[in-house]
């Protein structure tokens, strides 16, 4: 009765609990055997594979054509035989703000702080064969490719000149007026964004205890982790700025009066600024790491530029891409600013300094005067 | 000779005692305005009925009360110095004070001598506000509270101020130290909810 027992309890395994969460979720995992009777045999093997493939792939392409012309100039005045002829053009300020942002990617892969696995081997019996085989292997793979074409095509006309007055009776003047023109150009692409949290991260405890005389324990632990990250971009960005400005360009020839011709300042901003491009953010592991480290939970990823809006991905937990691009010719204060001058606003003036400098060159203008004239008219009078 | 020599030293006596006594009135002449102002300030009633119903400033810790003029250009003396004449400018390209963002005034905070009237210096002492004061905005006849926040004096080249429009705020901006341009005194106040 004693040997049908001892056999029996030999095929017996009380307690095994193997918790798996679905792949790329937190999951605890605890194996354990306990309280089995003397001489009994007591085996588990598990075995947990974990595979994560995100893929992501963005193209963009955008070309930008933008075209402004202003003239003010081109005025004629000829022939005319009495009175004066003034030719007087308006100023002209022309602004154009181009901005592309391109391919975003956001990637967030695998759970923080997984719960640990435990392997226990507790209270059996003496003679007890107590064995337990755990092989976790959890593999990681994103990749992350983005291509980014840009082509700018800017070409500005701005002309205050090229005005005519001949061959007039009185005299003849040609103001023509200022141009301020800003050209700023930003271009923007390829960020990636990508967090991965290595699968089966969590720690791992094994214990062995309070087992009787003589058992048998053994726990045959395989831990495989791999993670890749992947990532390929290319941008290729062109810009074709061509501006035109022109005050000048006038003429005033065989009139009988004075002949003044005055032209307009010319101030031309360009500014391009070529990015961001191909920048990435990417964080392996270390979330559940202690509270000062620089990538601890608390600290929220790099936000993308612009919103995610979804993409190609597979097996992932979360993966995102933005592709967006805006602006065509709209104005922007501080490409203006940069255009005409780049201060603000003059609200004082230098006229009270001038007047009290202007006074005190008069007072020691007077008193020099005073001095070198003698003290006293009576000492003048004398020699 | 010696007839000559005595006409000529008081030739020059006289020049002299007269550009002394020249320099002694320009000096009353250039500060009169200013202590005009002073005195104003310290004796005149101040009148909290705003001057104009459509753009108005009126800060009463410094008894200002001003029109604005709307949609002034800031990057073309041309425009905005006629503006200023006539009381505070309001930038082209900010806010208005029932629209999100900054609103972005200015004025004078002197002029030449002979110019300076109430309305075209209306931000001289707009060095003496303090952290707390109220400003209040009247636009085309409602009334727009704000505190003033803080205070800070930068180069003219720092346009940020003027082309960010990220905050929900008022920036009042004059020039300083008073009677030059070589600084620009900014007032950031906040809306008062």
């Amino acid at each position: 009765m004693d040997d049908m027992k001892k056999i029996g309890l030999q095929f017996i395994i009380l307690v095994c609990v193997v918790i798996l969460a679905a792949p790329g979720s937190a999951f605890a995992l605890e194996l354990v055997i306990s309280g089995n009777g003397d001489g009994s045999s007591n085996e588990v093997q598990t075995s947990v594979e974990q595979n994560t493939t995100v893929e992501q792939t963005n193209e963009g392409s955008v070309e930008n054509n933008v075209s402004e012309e202003a003239n003010t100039g081109g005025n004629t005045a000829d022939g005319n035989v009495g009175g004066e002829v003034s030719i007087e053009t308006g100023d002209i300020q022309a602004i154009t703000q181009v901005t592309n942002d391109f391919n975003t990617t956001v990637v967030d892969v695998g759970e923080c702080c997984q719960e640990e696995t435990t392997v226990l081997i507790e209270g059996n019996g003496t003679d007890s064969q107590n064995t337990v085989e755990l092989a976790l292997s959890n593999q990681t793979l994103v990749s992350v490719n983005q291509e980014a074409n840009v082509t700018n095509f800017i070409n500005g006309w701005a002309n205050t000149g090229r005005n005519d007055a001949n061959d007039n009776g009185g005299n003849v003047r040609i103001d023509t007026g200022n141009i301020s023109a800003g050209v700023k150009v930003t271009n923007s692409a390829n960020h990636a964004d990508i967090k991965v949290e290595e699968a089966g991260s969590g720690s791992v405890s094994l214990a062995v205890k309070g087992n009787g005389d003589d058992s048998r324990n053994t726990i045959r632990l395989s831990l495989e982790n791999q993670t890749i990250v992947d990532k390929h971009d290319v941008a290729d960005i062109d810009n074709f700025i061509v501006w035109e400005a022109n005050t000048g360009e006038n003429t005033a020839n065989g009139n009988l009066g004075d002949v003044a011709i005055v032209t307009g300042d010319i101030n031309l901003v360009i500014d391009i600024v070529n990015g961001p491009i191909n920048d990435e953010v990417v964080i392996i592991g270390g979330c559940c790491s202690d509270p000062d480290d620089p990538y601890d939970p608390g600290d929220p990823p790099t936000e993308p530029s612009t919103p995610p809006t979804g993409g190609p991905s597979s097996g992932g937990n979360n993966s995102s891409s933005g592709n967006s691009s805006s602006g065509n010719g709209s104005s922007g204060g501080e490409v203006l600013a940069a255009a005409v001058g780049t201060i603000l606003p003059a609200t004082g003036g230098f006229d009270f300094l001038l007047a009290m400098m202007a006074n005190i060159a008069t007072f020691l203008m007077g008193v020099y005067l005073r001095l070198k004239s003698g003290r006293a008219p009576a000492r003048t009078v004398r020699r | 000779m010696g007839k000559t020599s005595e006409r000529t030293t008081k030739l020059l006596r006289t020049t002299g005692n007269a550009l002394i006594g020249l320099s002694v009135v320009g000096v009353l002449l250039t500060f009169y305005p200013i202590a005009r102002e002073e005195l104003a300030y310290k004796t005149r009633a101040f009148s909290e009925k705003p001057i104009s119903q459509e753009f108005n400033v009126m800060v009463k810790s410094i008894k200002v009360n001003a029109p604005v003029t709307k949609n002034v250009d800031p990057w073309n003396q041309s425009q905005y110095l006629p503006a200023l004449h006539n009381g505070i400018a309001h930038a082209k390209g900010s806010s208005l004070p029932d629209e999100e963002g900054s609103v972005y005034l200015f004025a004078h905070s002197s002029d030449a001598p002979w110019r300076m009237t109430s309305y075209n210096t209306a931000f001289f002492r707009l060095g003496r506000v303090n952290e707390g004061d109220e400003i209040i905005v009247t636009y085309e006849g409602k009334d727009y509270g704000y505190r003033v926040s803080g205070k800070s004096v930068v180069w003219p080249n720092e346009v940020e101020y003027l082309t960010g429009q990220e905050r929900n705020q008022l920036i009042l901006q004059t020039c300083t130290p008073i009677g030059t341009a070589f600084k620009r005194l900014l007032v950031f106040a906040d809306p008062i909810k």
